[in-house]
């Protein structure tokens, strides 16, 4: 398996964000996590990365495992979050940097890549995602998709093991949001491990291999998008597709 | 009845030619390196202080507390004539530059670390989640991510720090450091022209300080260029 996430519980203050969650991923796989705000699917994303600590339960990501119930050292976390890169919906571009330094800082500052290596690297997947022309912009002169495309460029150029997607259109104008769209669609055909938060469920259910509806702090429901989106179990799930749908 | 009396005034122009040079050479040759190297020792004071104060273990915050309290509690001429007429009673004696060097840099780093500690609260964390995302740890982010952005909200307050400084400097008289005032001061000593010699001193210490404001627009509009404009 190349992602376990076994028995997580995380709380803000008194608040149980998630009481117990559970799955599995192969090398190569596509899980979409949908579900109502605040069911907590970004919360559990964001534990896959470390960018929150669960108080319980165990990550095994790639080679690496860690036991939350255990003191975590500084080396184990960062050797965790090594293994996977986030995208994040409001972005999170380094408006000092431009373009084609938002893309090589992790290689060249964090993983030692020789710098022209990695700008080769990175210069390759800035026009796969449509944005040679910009390579030396700034990210304030570029759109709300572009600046998404170069996020993605950023998370795939540190080679990580899970490219984790949290919302990564819900900033989005909707017209901006198909290009943004068809590039994750590559990484998918490409074989990347991608976890992927997303209310476009249209997306999801040509992406997926396999999908999550999360309510409330637990995984109400699992599958192929086929049986999600075509055979829903639960009336939770029924109910959330129904609303989602008919906004569409 | 006037509490003042409006002599004839005669100024003389010799005398201010003459002392204009001495004068301004205290301060090329005190005023200013006093000034640099207090503000650049006194930046690194700042900077444990500020992220002291940020870290999440309680005594460090207190620390940096007490210190940045003490510092803004108390007169800078205070705490000059400590270092430098007070230590000695505990056998620590040093030259007066170095007293007042030890001096403005703890009061520089007392009053800039509230500054930085600002500037860098106002990054917005998903900038430190992006640090954290491409595989770096505290103070890689802190270095690489968060402080060139936290320099540009920096820059305003910590110029009039600066400027203060330079200004400041001129208490370095008291311990008897040959600074530009001091400068004026002994020439008074001997010519009692203090409207004169006191004026010439407020005159170069306010160039000084223009030619700085000058500098300060220039580095906020470096630091500007990956900002948008709206």
């Amino acid at each position: 398996m190349m992602l376990t996430v076994s028995g997580i519980h995380k709380s803000f203050g008194d608040n149980k964000i998630l009481k117990g969650i559970d799955f599995t991923l192969d090398e190569g796989k596509v899980l979409v996590i949908i579900g109502p705000s605040g069911s907590g699917k970004t919360t559990i994303l964001r534990s896959l990365n470390l960018l929150e600590i669960p108080e319980k339960g165990t990550l095994q990501i790639d080679d690496r495992t860690i036991d939350f119930e255990q003191t975590v050292s500084q080396n184990s976390r960062r050797e965790i979050r090594k293994k996977s890169a986030m995208v994040f919906q409001g972005y999170n571009l380094f408006p000092h940097k431009t373009v084609l330094e938002n893309v090589i800082e992790g290689p060249v500052f964090v993983q030692k890549v020789p710098r022209e290596k990695a700008v080769v690297h990175a210069k390759q997947l800035l026009s796969k995602v449509g944005l040679s022309a910009h390579l030396d912009k700034y990210p304030h002169q570029l759109s709300g998709g572009q600046q998404q495309r170069v996020g993605i460029a950023r998370a795939v150029a540190l080679k990580p093991k899970l490219l984790l997607f949290d919302e990564p259109t819900s900033a989005l104008d909707p017209e901006l949001v198909a290009d943004v769209l068809k590039v994750m669609k590559d990484l998918a055909q490409e074989g990347w491990t991608m976890v992927i938060v997303t209310h476009e469920l249209k997306f999801a259910s040509e992406v997926a291999d396999e999908v999550l509806f999360m309510d409330n702090g637990v995984i109400l429901e699992q599958g192929s998008p086929e049986s999600i989106f075509g055979h829903p179990r639960h009336e939770r799930t029924k109910q959330f597709l129904s609303r989602i749908l008919k906004q569409v | 009845m006037s509490f003042f009396v409006l002599g004839q005034v005669t100024v003389d122009w010799q005398l201010a030619a003459h002392s204009f040079w001495p004068i301004l050479q205290g301060g090329l040759v005190y005023t200013i390196p006093l000034a640099i190297i207090s503000f650049i020792f006194g930046l690194m004071i700042a900077m444990v202080m500020a992220i002291l104060r940020l870290s999440h273990i309680k005594p460090l915050q207190t620390i940096a507390r007490v210190y940045i309290s003490i510092i803004r509690g108390t007169p800078l001429l205070v705490q000059l004539s400590i270092i430098y007429f007070g230590l000695p009673d505990l056998g620590i004696e040093i030259s007066p530059f170095l007293g007042a060097i030890v001096a403005l840099s703890m009061n520089v780093g007392g009053y800039a670390a509230e500054t930085i500690r600002a500037s860098i609260l106002s990054v917005p964390k998903g900038q430190w989640e992006a640090g954290y995302t491409i595989g770096m740890n505290y103070f890689q982010t802190l270095r690489r991510i968060i402080l060139p952005q936290a320099a540009r909200v920096s820059v305003p307050p910590l110029s009039n720090t600066f400027i203060s400084l330079v200004k400041d400097t001129s208490l370095a008289s008291t311990v008897t450091v040959t600074e530009l005032f001091r400068k004026a001061q002994e020439i008074t000593a001997t010519s009692y022209d203090f409207l004169l010699l006191y004026s010439e001193a407020a005159l170069i210490y306010w160039i000084f300080c223009f030619f700085l404001s000058l500098l300060q627009g220039r580095i906020e509009a470096r630091l500007d260029r990956y900002v948008a404009s709206n």
